[in-house]
């Protein structure tokens, strides 16, 4: 899996020793730089430092609540956020996603599992990748427009700030403009082979393009087919 | 509590206060209105009075503002003493805005508001006075635009701005508030509310008695709370809840609207008293005793041209039959001549045996009755009665005490008058109105403990009945809620006599002793007949008894089982009862009539009672129901969090265990030797945590289920505590000290368990404190029988809020209490893992033993106290 041209930069934000010794060695001789920080505020300056591809969160730290330590990441950049946690409730993970987490593993996980995933959200957050498939570079549905070589997305001109992971979904929606996409199709196309049960995921994160993308008062984007998937409407 | 240093000392500190009240005491003949009052005012600043009616607030006002003349204390403005007059203090600058606010009725609002401080253009200029109360508003910044109309045509609101700006039309230094918004409705309220404000901001000094708590807290930078007289507190809005002032100036802390509730009672209950003339008269004459400092007073009311004594206190009965009905005129001694004359007689000394009193003057002599004065009470169509007011000592009264008799004499010509205008018929509808308003109070949304004896008190006057019973019966248990009599209370309008709270269910063959048998009986035939499973109110039956033998009123036979008691009534008793069914199961009212006159409209308001009781049942029931449903989320909260931590805690090692392993089974990467021996390593070392977590586990949920298994045998205790500290690392052992009393006797108990009992408060001690924290382990047996081991340690102590918390939990005898400590320690320091389940297991194995963990108070560091048994009692 060295196949990777440039380093990839992770920081990991944890306090166990002994999982940040695992995580660490694991990424090192995959060739990976890793960066370790056990507390929130330097994580977060390490984060404007180092500009890392990712970060993995573990969301029980002694001082700071991890929610909140994800949301600040979220706020500051877009990088991918996998949120390592041993609460495995399905509210934990829904309110990690929420607060912008790109995945949500849940400890304690096998060595395989942890690189799957990271990999997985790299794929889906490395522009490089993404302009390689894209057909046209730019698509325009509405007032929204959206430039799959820049990343970049306006609405009526104006620039609407997406997640890597928001974007990844949105442009395989309008890539399929017209056409039903059904939550396990968007899974394994955005997140990847493996996901295709995480349901919440698609649930999660069409809600946040909704809400960047359909202002109030305007004609919905997305169109949910219920139990079927989503689409949006064709030309 | 921080009292005012007084005027003379804080001179010295800082600029004279603008007013400064130091040890001021105020009587009003024997009632001591103001106590050793202290109180400073700086320039500038606005202060609150706080206190319920009769606290003191009106007085203190009155005092500074040179009203009445205090007993003992200085006042002074500016450091200029007060003299006693309202004209001196007005020179040195103190207003007043009453909260009558004495306006001139008839006058414009330019004349009231410069009425006293024309200047001489005013006098001969209407256009010059106009103007200048206009430029007074305004700059008051009171809208009021027309000064041309008369005072008697403004809102409540306009007429105390008025009154204001009056006060401050010669820029006072002080400006005394007396109420000013206590007559207001909301809106007005709020405009006086705002001029007191722009008052405040012009940096007038200002005292402001007010009983609206919530304007106190916006307007007020100091708040005084008066309690009868003293000051009790002294606080800052900024710094205390509102309720901390309401329980302030009440003198007792509860819940508000619980307190407003029962206010609202006591209201009730004193207008019930008020609808019954003897009752009110007597309470009148017991304030007045208590204002006078005597203890024997009469009143004689004016009947069919004689005085006939209607309410008395303190006599003895020989005097009584003699003073129960007096002449008009010489005859009837100084009552009598009181009652001729229509003025106060006094008579000075009733041993000299000269005065008027001479008929009685034997009577006089065995009650230490040494002078007396009779006060008239004069209605407006005329004389009413006498109150007369017997002293010990020979002599005249004070102008002061004559003064409040004369009052007192007041309320009672209009109470008097008040129940005299009533007929009978109204006074009666009254009475029944205030009864259901108690019984739907009672039924409102908070129940009051007190609420059910006043309601069966009040239900049982309004139903002029000999007693009445609440009763609840479920299967053959009968629990008595309540019993009111009229035959226990001496004095029925006390609402305290005659009323019993059973809560020891008893049946009712076995009723508890102090309900009368005919009672009893009665209850035992309503219930009989009751329908077990009756929802709503039942009719009204009637039930009559006659001896040994009850009769219900549909002439069934009602239970005469051998050994049945004997009514305590004579034939001709009825009860009325109402069955219903109530959270506390069969539910009957009963009311009993011994002369089995049932008056009309008792059945009715027997309905009403038991329809409010039932709802007030039922909402005391609902109460209880979500007290217990608050208890059981707290446990259940408890029991979340504990389950977290301890996932966290099995996770923590698994995680480690399960990522190293898999990482060794990688097949794209070759670990170096120095990898695979630490990936080893470590997971051999969180195998061992995750082994001693599950062990830790069974322990905990052997000594849950109960089922702990104890090896004991005689041990010696200091070898278990260094058996403990050896299982420690060496450098976490160097911080333990023991220290042993001599003599220790050896116990019989588990040597393994106690040992882990000591590892787990030992390392508790050390792995939630700093490093460097000392423990110290003292072994003591200073009661025969029992050795008791403390484990203190140096460190930071428990967090306040956890150690109330858990001190709580202890004191309600929760065994859960280290449950509690548990879950409200922080995620535990790398060197204490564990899912804090050691203190439960500790505390477990000693209760296991006989013994006691607890939690002791300790100045610093935390303290856990072990008590244990030197030999376990047989069970």
């Amino acid at each position: 899996m060295t196949e990777l041209a440039i380093p990839t930069r992770v920081l990991i934000i944890e306090d166990d020793p002994n999982i940040v010794d695992l995580i660490r060695a694991n990424l090192a001789v995959r060739g990976f730089d890793t960066l370790v920080s056990s507390d929130g505020s330097k994580a977060l300056a390490l984060l404007e430092t180092e500009q890392p591809d990712m970060v993995l969160l573990d969301l029980m730290l002694p001082e700071v609540d991890g929610f909140e330590l994800c949301k600040q990441i979220r706020e500051q950049s877009s990088v991918a956020i996998i949120v390592v946690s041993a609460r495995g409730g399905e509210r934990d993970k829904v309110t990690a996603l929420n607060m912008g987490a790109d995945d949500y593993m849940t400890k304690p996980f096998g060595i395989e599992e942890l690189l799957a995933r990271i990999l997985a959200t790299l794929r889906r957050t490395r522009p490089a990748e993404a302009a390689a498939e894209a057909a046209p570079s730019v698509i325009a549905i509405g007032d929204m427009e959206m430039d799959l070589v820049s990343q970049q997305v306006r609405l009526a001109g104006a620039e609407v700030h997406l997640t890597p992971t928001e974007f990844a979904l949105l442009r395989e929606l309008a890539l399929n403009r017209g056409k039903l996409l059904s939550r396990t199709h968007l899974l394994r196309r955005v997140w990847g082979r493996g996901y295709e049960t995480e349901t919440e995921y698609v649930r999660v994160y069409i809600r946040r393009l909704r809400a960047k993308l359909e202002p109030p008062g305007s004609p919905p984007l997305i169109l949910t087919q219920p139990r079927a998937g989503y689409r949006i409407a064709g030309e | 509590m921080v009292h005012v240093t007084n005027g003379a000392e804080r001179d010295t500190a800082s600029a004279t206060p603008e007013l400064a009240v130091s040890a001021l005491t105020v009587r009003f003949g024997g009632l001591i209105a103001l106590d050793g009052v202290h109180l400073a005012l700086r320039a500038g600043e606005t202060v609150a009075l706080a206190g319920e009616n009769g606290a003191g607030k009106t007085t203190l006002i009155r005092a500074i503002a040179g009203d009445l003349t205090p007993v003992a204390g200085s006042i002074r403005v500016a450091g200029q003493a007060v003299p006693p007059t309202p004209s001196a203090a007005a020179k040195l600058g103190v207003r007043v805005v009453w909260q009558d606010l004495a306006l001139a009725e008839n006058l414009d609002v330019a004349a009231n508001v410069m009425l006293g401080n024309e200047r001489r253009r005013h006098l001969f200029s209407d256009v010059a006075l106009h103007r200048d109360t206009s430029r007074l508003l305004d700059r008051l910044g009171i809208p009021l635009r027309d000064t041309t109309r008369p005072v008697r045509m403004l809102s409540g609101g306009q007429r105390q701005m008025v009154a204001v700006a009056r006060a401050m039309a010669r820029n006072p230094k002080l400006l005394l508030l007396d109420e000013p918004t206590a007559a207001l409705g909301v809106q007005e309220a709020a405009l006086v509310e705002r001029l007191i404000t722009r008052l405040r901001a012009r940096g007038t000094t200002i005292l402001l008695s007010c009983h609206d708590t919530e304007l106190i807290f916006r307007l007020a930078d100091r708040i005084v709370v008066l309690r009868h007289g003293r000051v009790v507190a002294e606080v800052a809005p900024s710094e205390v809840h509102p309720d901390d002032v309401v329980a302030l100036i009440s003198g007792q802390a509860v819940d508000s609207s619980a307190r407003r509730q029962l206010t609202r009672l006591h209201g009730l209950t004193g207008r019930l008293v008020s609808s019954d003339p003897s009752s009110s008269l007597s309470l009148i004459l017991s304030a007045l005793g208590a204002a006078l400092g005597s203890e024997r007073l009469a009143i004689h009311l004016l009947e069919d041209g004689q005085l006939v004594r209607a309410a008395s206190l303190g006599m003895p009965d020989s005097l009584l039959d003699a003073w129960a009905r007096l002449p008009v005129g010489a005859a009837g001694g100084p009552a009598g001549l009181a009652a001729e004359r229509q003025v106060p007689v006094i008579e000075e000394n009733l041993r000299t045996g000269s005065g008027s009193w001479q008929v009685f003057g034997s009577l006089a002599r065995p009650a230490k009755v040494a002078s007396s004065w009779s006060v008239p009470v004069l209605g407006p169509g005329g004389l009413l009665g006498v109150i007369t007011v017997f002293r010990a000592m020979p002599g005249k009264p004070r102008r002061d005490d004559l003064d409040l008799a004369a009052l007192y004499a007041g309320y009672a010509a209009s109470a008097i008058e008040r129940d005299r205008l009533l007929d009978e018929v109204t006074a009666r509808n009254r009475l029944l109105e205030t009864i259901r308003e108690v019984l739907q109070t009672l039924a409102g949304p908070i129940p009051v403990e007190a609420g059910l004896r006043i309601a069966l008190h009040a239900l049982r006057e309004g139903l002029d009945a000999d007693e009445v019973a609440l009763l609840a019966a479920v299967e053959d248990v009968t629990t008595c809620r309540g019993y009111s009599s009229a035959a226990d209370g001496a004095i029925a309008a006390d609402t305290g006599s005659g009323i019993l709270r059973l809560g020891i269910p008893g049946t009712v063959r076995e009723a508890p002793a102090a309900l009368p048998a005919a009672m009893v009986d009665a209850a035992r035939a309503a219930l009989d007949r009751s329908d077990p499973d009756g929802v709503a109110v039942a009719g009204v039956e009637v039930l009559a008894l006659s001896p040994g033998t009850l009769r219900t009123g549909g002439g069934q036979p009602g239970s005469n089982q051998p050994g049945a008691r004997q009514p305590a009534h004579g034939p001709g008793s009825q009860y009325l009862s109402v069955s219903f069914s109530s959270p506390d199961g069969r539910t009957v009212l009963l009311a009993g009539w011994r002369d089995g006159a049932i008056p009309d409209g008792a059945t009715d308001l027997l309905e009403d009672a038991a329809n409010s009781l039932r709802l007030a049942l039922e909402r005391e029931r609902a109460l209880l129901a979500q007290q217990e449903a608050m208890a059981l989320r707290q446990s259940r909260e408890l029991q979340r969090t504990f389950l977290r931590r301890l996932s966290h805690e099995l996770r923590t090692p698994l995680t480690a265990i399960t990522g190293y392993a898999t990482s060794l089974l990688q097949q794209d990467v070759t670990w170096d030797a120095d990898s695979r021996q630490r990936f080893l390593s470590r997971i051999a070392a969180e195998s061992a945590r995750l082994g001693r977590l599950v062990n830790d586990l069974l322990d905990f949920s052997t000594i849950e289920s109960g089922i702990l298994r104890l090896n004991s045998d005689w041990c010696d205790i200091p070898l278990v505590l260094d058996a403990a500290v050896a299982v420690l690392p060496r450098e976490a052992a160097e911080q333990v000290r023991i220290v042993e009393a001599a003599g220790l006797p050896t116990i019989w108990a588990d040597h393994d368990r106690l040992e882990q009992v000591f590892v787990n408060l030992i390392g508790n001690a050390l792995g939630h404190n700093p490093p460097g924290t000392k423990v110290t382990v003292t072994v003591a047996a200073d009661i025969p029988g029992t050795i008791i081991v403390r484990v203190a340690d140096d460190g930071g102590g428990l967090p306040p809020e956890l150690s109330r918390a858990v001190t709580e939990a202890a004191g309600q005898r929760d065994p859960r209490w280290h449950d509690v400590l548990a879950a409200g320690t922080i995620r535990p320091r790398r060197q204490a893992p564990g899912a804090g389940l050691g203190l439960s297991i500790a505390s477990g194995i000693v209760a296991a033993h006989g013994g006691r963990l607890e939690l002791e108070p300790a100045e610093r560091g935390t303290c856990f106290l072990v008590t244990l048994p030197v030999e376990r009692s047989v069970e």
